[in-house]
């Protein structure tokens, strides 16, 4: 992420950084499902199927804490929210791995570089 | 993979629900051929805010319901490699924060029956003592226990409107002090349903709606995943049930979306129709506050539609 773009998330409220967060993770999540529709292999569909669930699973996280939109709570999932990013940074290089010459998936891996930027500022992990 | 028949018990729910207030309503205008029009207006709205009281409480729930159901989709699928660990399967909405928001809807469908009560001059003895109970526990609400429900902007306006319905619940009131009672309860009505609304959000955004969108995605896909892993041992009409279930989720989950935003409209609906309820308490004719009672019981007729057709299927 560049310099300015950082300088722009810091400026922005709560609210709209936690917004940018869910954007981004929903965005990623609805690739990955329209990505999963098309799998053709079963290697394609597992790697999509991990992905999308740690993505549902950070979604769920950042809506319980808009929900419980209070400091105990968003230091209570800063845990779990780094264990997805973990996660979806790992299957981002499994997915690669067999995204070869498949479109979709291919895109899902940009997507999730993006959502980890986002999500990772907002918790500042 | 069989779902549980979740929405349909919810419509069974429901609709038992809803014969309650009309039976009230009913009761409350045959007693009283001189009741006021005030007094004959407020007993149809009661009727109308209990169905929407309800309605929301059913919406909860069924967000509950699918979260469960998306857990148990993903076990499954991962049961084979990772076995079942007992503590993976959490409401999406923690306990305490849940009570928070039952006890808010249960004293909107309180404040609703008491309406229909003192329209009708019920005595002071006959209200119900759950109904003064919970008014005390509305007021004892801290900041800290709403913050589950409202942002930190609108957290003194929640305390505020809670502490307003908590006291209208405990207090007893006559048919006379009517007009007094809606003026005072215009504000946190409006309040407490703009809240809910938020609470409930949008498909893509945040909130219920949110939730339920993933929820089904999750089911939908691990449906998918269920079909590819294990066709190789089902019998073709196996697999034909299996794949028939995929356009029935996709369906299932418009049809769950349209739920709850039909209950935010209702509860848009339920907020204009007390204000203006409230509006008109000294007019003898009110058209202003019979056209939004029509688009509040518009609005439960629409959501009972939905819930029985559910139930048809």
């Amino acid at each position: 992420m560049a310099d300015d773009d950082s300088q722009q998330l810091a400026e922005r409220s709560d609210q709209e950084k936690w917004q940018a967060a869910h954007d981004k993770l929903q965005t990623l999540l609805d690739d990955t499902n329209a990505a999963f529709d098309n799998a053709r292999t079963d290697a394609q569909r597992n790697a999509l199927d991990a992905i999308a669930d740690e993505t549902s699973t950070a979604l769920t996280i950042l809506n319980r804490q808009d929900i419980q939109s209070n400091t105990a709570a968003l230091e209570a999932a800063e845990e779990p929210m780094q264990s997805s990013i973990d996660s979806l940074n790992h299957l981002k290089v499994e997915l690669a791995a067999v995204a070869a010459g498949f479109a979709e998936a291919a895109a899902v891996v940009d997507g999730i570089e993006e959502a980890v930027d986002d999500v990772s500022s907002f918790f500042g992990l | 993979m069989p779902l549980r028949p979740t929405v349909l018990r919810l419509a069974n729910l429901r609709l038992a629900n809803f014969g309650g207030p009309l039976l009230l309503t009913a009761s409350v205008l045959a007693a009283g051929c001189s009741l006021s029009p005030l007094a004959k207006r407020t007993a149809a709205f009661s009727t109308a805010a209990t169905a929407a009281a309800t309605d929301s409480t059913n919406g909860y729930q069924a967000v509950e319901d699918i979260f469960y159901q998306a857990q148990v989709s993903a076990l499954v699928i991962s049961f084979d490699t990772q076995g079942f660990d007992r503590t993976s399967i959490q409401p999406f909405i923690p306990a305490p924060d849940m009570r928070v928001r039952t006890d808010i809807l249960n004293g909107l469908h309180d404040y609703a029956e008491l309406l229909a009560d003192v329209s009708g001059d019920k005595p002071i003895d006959a209200l119900d003592k759950s109904t003064s109970a919970l008014g005390s526990s509305l007021q004892a609400f801290s900041k800290d226990d709403l913050k589950s429900f409202a942002s930190a902007q609108d957290i003194n306006i929640a305390v505020t409107a809670l502490n307003a319905l908590g006291g209208i619940l405990i207090e007893h009131k006559r048919s006379r002090e009517l007009p007094g009672i809606l003026d005072r309860m215009k504000e946190p009505i409006q309040t407490i349903c703009t809240l809910l609304q938020k609470d409930i959000g949008d498909t893509q955004k945040s909130g219920l709606r949110n939730q339920m969108h993933n929820s089904y995605g999750d089911i939908i896909r691990k449906q998918q995943q269920f079909i590819h892993q294990n066709e190789k041992s089902m019998s073709a009409s196996e697999k034909r049930t299996e794949i028939e279930r995929l356009p029935k989720l996709v369906l299932a989950s418009t049809r769950a979306d349209r739920i709850l935003a039909n209950t935010q409209q209702e509860l848009a609906d339920l907020a204009s129709a007390h204000t203006a309820l409230a509006e008109t308490a000294h007019q003898k004719d009110s058209p202003a506050f019979k056209t939004r009672l029509s688009q509040l019981f518009d609005d439960v007729r629409r959501l009972k539609d939905v819930y029985s057709s559910l139930d048809s299927k």
